[in-house]
């Protein structure tokens, strides 16, 4: 009874998967079976034919869609830093402005212009733009609410620039 | 139910160098990088983009997305893997994603006990082989026929040159099974193409 090489065989050896040993039985069957050898040409063919490029094609535009999408992403991802960097500074603000409110401020303000001097100095200086103005504000709470105005307008443009509809003013 | 979304796989092989560099250059925000690394692997996505999705109109969409999604996890990525790994088991679950969103589901593994006796049976003349001009087209009818994991096996071993533990990890399947895949592929294609197209004769 002859043994022929089976499919297993043949594609073990083109994959290079054969031990030492086996191919060598593999090659000395090979030399005499011309059975064999037709069929392990044709699994040599189908082999060929797989590692053949085939037709698929992207559009010309395709690196450029994907460059541009992700220039977008990269725009996207700096924008919402710098966003959170100026909520944090408005919230900040805002806070201030409402502390005014709840506490005596001229003793705030002794308090942290003992650490800050120049905050007492800017404080002074932004008070007196703005009751300097004849008949508009004239005194603390009117100031403070005045910061608390601005620092909710600026939250308010950043949410609508992040979010589609507003949710404050 | 997002079966297919985890992007951050873990693999365990050997990344190279040149990689491991592109992809530091890309987090460092080098100008250019990016590029790089679409035209060295845009190869592999659209190979397995093509093999899963026959929808012409949404192959380059699903193309652009592994890629957007390639740029979104790249921090994500351990730099120990095989990048061309990581980035073909993006594309596969890009893939199955689409599919599950289609209802599209695999064919099963019963597929070629279904479609072998059809072999002795419906040979092709040669003047209906001769309709198909050449070899290859051929080949691309039968693997269009394939089960989705069976043709994408034979695409990432013969024109990608993933080895056997590579095409697991992108499929997530064992070893063994993408073995058996790839032998009853090619041996499917190539009874077939004798039978059917008189390989013999060609």
């Amino acid at each position: 009874m002859i043994f022929h090489l089976n499919e297993n065989d043949i594609q073990r050896y083109l994959d290079h998967q054969l031990t030492d040993q086996e191919e060598q039985k593999f090659n000395h069957h090979l030399i005499n079976c011309q059975s064999c050898q037709r069929e392990l040409k044709y699994s040599q063919e189908i082999y060929h034919l797989l590692a053949q490029e085939p037709d698929s094609q992207l559009s010309p535009e395709f690196e450029w869609g994907v460059l541009s999408r992700i220039q977008q992403e990269e725009r996207i991802s700096h924008s919402s830093i710098h966003d959170d960097i100026v909520m944090a500074i408005l919230g900040c603000i805002s806070a201030f402005g409402f502390i005014i409110y709840l506490y005596d401020f001229n003793s705030i303000m002794q308090t942290l212009s003992h650490f800050l001097p120049s905050l007492n100095h800017l404080w002074n200086m932004f008070k007196a733009v703005f009751t300097g103005i004849p008949g508009l504000f004239k005194s603390d709470y009117a100031v403070a609410t005045l910061i608390i105005l601005i620092a909710l307008s600026f939250f308010e443009e950043h949410l609508l620039r992040k979010q589609s509809k507003p949710f404050l003013l | 139910m997002q079966l297919f979304s985890d992007f951050s796989v873990n693999i365990a092989m050997n990344g190279r160098p040149e990689d491991r560099r592109l992809v530091e250059d890309i987090l460092q925000g080098r100008k250019g990088a990016f590029e790089e690394l679409l035209r060295a692997y845009k190869k592999l996505v659209i190979h397995i983009v093509f093999r899963m999705i026959y929808n012409s109109a949404d192959r380059e969409d699903i193309c652009q997305d592994v890629f957007i999604k390639i740029f979104q996890n790249l921090s994500s990525f351990r730099q120990e893997a095989k990048l061309s790994t990581w980035i073909g088991r993006i594309s596969y679950n890009c893939c199955l994603n689409y599919l599950e969103k289609k209802r599209t589901f695999l064919m099963e593994d019963f597929w070629y006990e279904k479609n072998w006796d059809d072999l002795e049976g419906d040979i092709i003349s040669p003047a209906d082989s001769a309709v198909l001009t050449d070899l290859k087209d051929k080949v691309e009818t039968e693997m269009e026929k394939m089960p989705v994991n069976h043709r994408l096996a034979l695409t990432l071993y013969h024109l990608d040159g993933l080895g056997y533990s590579e095409i697991a990890e992108v499929l997530n399947l064992p070893e063994g099974t993408i073995k058996s895949y790839l032998f009853r592929a090619r041996h499917y294609l190539k009874k077939k193409l004798m039978h059917h197209y008189h390989l013999e004769e060609l």
